[in-house]
């Protein structure tokens, strides 16, 4: 199915930026605008961008993935992360934070275990979108 | 194995409970709403933890043989561990929360363990039986602990207790009584709720061994004692429990004597021991509770044996019809002598535990006030001299006579299936002889904790010339008279019994929800998505309209106080409702969620103008999304709505939406000029970079301070992304 080479090509050329732009709104929604839930829904976006533009058969494929499977991921992930505090001993889905040096940029970053949340949610959003919209492209 | 460690480290514990002493403990859960994994064990709690730990050893040894060429062992093992982890939790809950969950969980377990054999269609509707009665009689039981929660503020049992005579006083104690009740009812197979037990019968045999004889039908006995502190003396529950217990009894009973599967017979004879303990429990003093804990005891013993005799005959002969068994005896001398044990115990024949229990009964209700003394002891003498005629029988028609078909080649059980049942009746026999054995350690802190008093429990075989041996003498007399015109007298009864009323009325229940409720709910589904949107609306202003008639009321003049629109706020709302507008005359699916699209960008641009950056963001990305989802959605269909040309339609959907469009404006309007309550904002704003150390208030609050609601919203999202891939599916399989 050929949608025209000009969908195609601006598809294809958004997709690494759109992508870096929701991995920025991911790890940066700790401290500014943006979050787990954006994040997803802009990927999510961006991969349907690609399967309009390609036909499902034509999208390159690292991007057929298993999205059906990213849900349960997500949840598992948001689940394990609440449950670590329970195993510490604090309520359900305490937050932790501790500074880590990254090697090679040699710049100190804060991460808090929230953030592991939102990768949880992130996760779960783009599973469900894209399960929903590539269900809805087979019927 | 683990019920036996299990067995073991309980009894490393019964020192300390003997000595009237107690075990809690407690892990928070959802602390602010009263419900903590909090556990209890005391005397009663450590009686049911032996009881189960007890019972599940042998009947897990027993089943080792039994289930070896069973195609579901391993499904029937899992549930089985299942369960006695479900009955531990159950027994030692001190939480009435926690020991709803584990009351449930049981049930659960329960009914995968009646449709064990989930390729059979009497098996799944058996299971499905079990779970519709029980599970609404704990669902009233859950609405009496909630109520319960809000006369006392608390889940925890102790606290309870202590307020006791609070909850008595309150103006709910009669609702609570009988919700509690009806769980307490349901569970235990009292009459006219009965039916799941034997249908339950389809299980395997360890299975009605333990769950549904020894233990698991007890929960609802369990819990009728647990709360004996909390509703003794209110006519209501004493009537509900030794109303339906005696009631129970007789019917339990006679049914039992006109079975001619040997487990039917058995589960009927159960459900009339229950209704014998759940009477005395009823009646709530201390001798009373006494005799129904040992009869507990006594039950658990003889009839879990019963159980697992049927179990070893059958697996033996190949049957477990009276009709064609008869004098195995001669090839299964072993089992038959364990078997007369069983039986006699059960019966209520010295020197076994079963007299003992049924002396102590009879001794309870003759000390018992009013009429409950000639009333009770009257039924339960009635009900004792059912239950040694069927026991009788039972015995006889099996293992003595003549054999009835000469194709029954009977061959002697293998020592795996005799040991347990061998425990059994030597435990009989010891409690029988020596009941004062248990008297100290066991029974009195049961006792003690069941009537929260200090009780010291007298139990021996022999108590001298006394009225209760006077009637145990008349009871096996009758008894034995009753099992020799047995079969007229089941012939003068069969108009009565053979009507089946009880299953009858299930049935018709089950047939009324079945298909009066579908018609109800095709009238008030019927498939139209605009019809379920006024309704919606239409309820949503309803409930509203009628919570703002409680609220002081704000003058309409008030309304606009708050509102002063700039130049950019003009331009903006005319271009909103000029895009709402031509939203109304849009025929075509594309141009109408391109059109939606567009409103959904101006709302936008009303966040990004008042400083929502987080909300604009997100408002963006929801409205691209949404408009590509409905594009993909539409592919398939009319290009062009379907409009009603009908001047009524139309009117009432104007009306409908001009209604909800002011009625929207004028809550946004009201919320303006409302007093605000000291606002949160402030305590977020500090406390994000602090607790979630944090720059990001609105996502801190998202995924830090109310991760709880996010975990759940987005478990929402990935349920619908899966009900769209399932429809989806279902309908082009269809096409």
């Amino acid at each position: 199915m050929d949608r025209g080479p000009l969908l195609r090509t601006v598809a294809s050329l958004m997709l690494p930026f759109l992508a870096v732009l929701a991995l920025y709104l991911l790890l940066n929604g700790h401290n500014r605008a943006g979050g787990g839930f954006i994040a997803g829904v802009l990927m999510s976006g961006a991969l349907a961008m690609q399967f309009m533009a390609h036909g499902y058969e034509s999208v390159p494929r690292f991007l057929r993935l298993p999205y059906r499977g990213f849900m349960a991921v997500g949840i598992g992930v948001s689940i394990v992360v609440g449950t670590i505090a329970l195993v510490k001993g604090y309520p359900f889905l305490t937050s932790f934070h501790s500074s880590v040096l990254v090697p090679v940029l040699d710049i100190e970053m804060e991460f808090a275990l929230a953030q592991a949340f939102d990768a949880g949610i992130f996760l779960l959003v783009v599973g469900g979108m894209m399960t929903a919209m590539l269900a809805l492209r087979e019927g | 194995m683990v019920t036996a460690a299990l067995f073991g480290l309980a009894l490393a514990y019964l020192p300390r409970i003997a000595d009237g002493g107690f075990v809690h403990f407690s892990y928070g859960w959802v602390g602010d709403a009263g419900v903590n994994f909090s556990f209890l064990l005391d005397g009663y709690s450590m009686f049911f933890t032996l009881l189960v730990a007890g019972m599940g050893t042998l009947i897990f040894f027993y089943s080792q043989e039994y289930m070896a060429q069973h195609p579901h062992r391993l499904k029937f093992y899992a549930w089985m561990l299942v369960f006695t982890g479900s009955m531990l939790g159950l027994v030692t809950s001190s939480n009435l929360m926690v020991l709803y969950v584990f009351w449930e969980a049981t049930t659960i377990s329960s009914f995968f363990l009646i449709g064990l054999s989930d390729k059979e269609e009497e098996s799944r509707a058996n299971a499905v039986q079990a779970l519709v009665i029980t599970s609404l009689g704990g669902l009233a039981m859950l609405a009496g602990f909630l109520l319960i929660y809000a006369e006392v503020g608390t889940f925890e049992l102790p606290e309870i207790f202590a307020r006791a005579d609070v909850l008595r006083d309150s103006a709910l104690a009669v609702p609570i009584a009988v919700l509690v009740g009806l769980g307490v009812v349901t569970k235990s197979a009292m009459v006219p709720f009965h039916t799941w037990l034997p249908s339950a019968m389809v299980a395997p045999t360890p299975v009605s061994a333990y769950l549904h004889s020894a233990t698991m039908v007890k929960a609802g006995v369990f819990l009728a004692a647990r709360m004996t502190p909390v509703f003794t003396g209110m006519p209501e529950w004493e009537g509900m429990l030794v109303g339906m217990g005696l009631v129970t009894l007789v019917v339990g009973g006679v049914l039992a004597l006109r079975q001619t599967d040997l487990k039917a017979l058995l589960a009927y004879s159960t459900v009339s021991q229950l209704g014998m303990m759940m009477a005395l429990y009823g009646l709530g003093t201390e001798l009373a509770a006494a005799a129904a804990t040992l009869h507990l005891m006594s039950h658990a013993a003889f009839k879990g044996a019963m159980f697992l005799i049927v179990g070893a005959v059958e697996h033996g002969t190949g049957t477990r019809n009276l009709e064609r068994l008869g004098g195995l005896a001669a090839a299964m001398p072993a089992l038959a002598t364990l078997a007369a044990v069983a039986a006699l115990s059960s019966g209520g024949v010295p020197p076994l535990n079963g007299f003992v229990s049924k002396e102590a009964m009879l001794g309870a209700s003759l000390e018992a006030e009013g009429w409950r003394e000639w009333g009770v002891t009257t039924t339960l003498v009635m009900g004792s001299v059912v239950t040694l005629a069927y026991s009788l029988r039972f015995l006889i028609g099996t293992f003595f006579g003549h054999a009835r078909d000469a194709d029954v080649h009977p061959h002697n059980p293998s020592l795996g299936l005799l040991m347990p049942i061998g425990v059994l009746a030597a435990t009989m026999v010891v409690l029988g002889v020596y009941p004062a054995l248990t008297e100290g350690t066991l029974m009195s802190p049961a006792v003690s904790a069941v009537t929260q008093q200090l009780v010291h429990v007298d139990l021996g075989l022999w108590h001298g010339v006394t009225r209760p041996l006077t009637l145990s003498i008349a009871i096996i007399a009758a008894g034995v008279s009753t099992y020799i015109v047995m079969d007229a007298v089941n012939e003068m009864l069969t108009p009565v019994t053979a009507r089946r009323t009880f299953e009858r009325v299930y049935g018709g229940a089950v047939e009324w929800v079945e298909s009066g409720l579908p018609r109800l709910f095709w009238h008030l589904q019927n498939g139209d998505l605009r019809v379920y949107v006024a309704a919606i609306i239409l309820f949503a202003m309803g409930l509203t309209a009628l919570a703002a008639t409680r609220v002081t009321s704000i003058p309409l003049s008030d309304l606009f106080e708050g509102v002063d629109p700039g130049v950019l706020d003009y331009v903006l709302a005319t271009l909103l409702a000029a895009a709402g507008v031509t939203m109304i005359f849009r025929r075509g699916r594309l141009e109408s969620v391109i059109n939606l699209g567009f409103v959904g960008m101006l709302v936008v641009s009303v966040f990004a103008l008042y400083s929502a950056p987080d909300l604009a963001l997100t408002q963006v990305l929801v409205e691209l999304v949404m408009v590509l989802l409905f594009v993909l959605g539409f592919r398939k269909m009319l290009r062009v709505f379907h409009v009603s040309k009908k001047i009524t339609t139309v009117g009432m959907q104007a009306a409908v939406s001009v209604a909800f469009g002011a009625f929207v404006a004028l809550i946004l309007l009201a919320v303006l000029v409302t007093p605000q309550h000291p606002s949160i904002a402030p305590y977020f704003l500090e406390q994000a970079p602090e607790g979630g150390h944090s720059k990001n208030v609105v996502n801190s609050i998202l995924i830090d301070f109310r991760g709880y609601d996010t975990l759940g919203e987005i478990t929402v999202i990935a349920l619908a992304a899966l009900a769209a891939y399932a429809i989806v599916r279902a309908i082009k399989e269809r096409s």
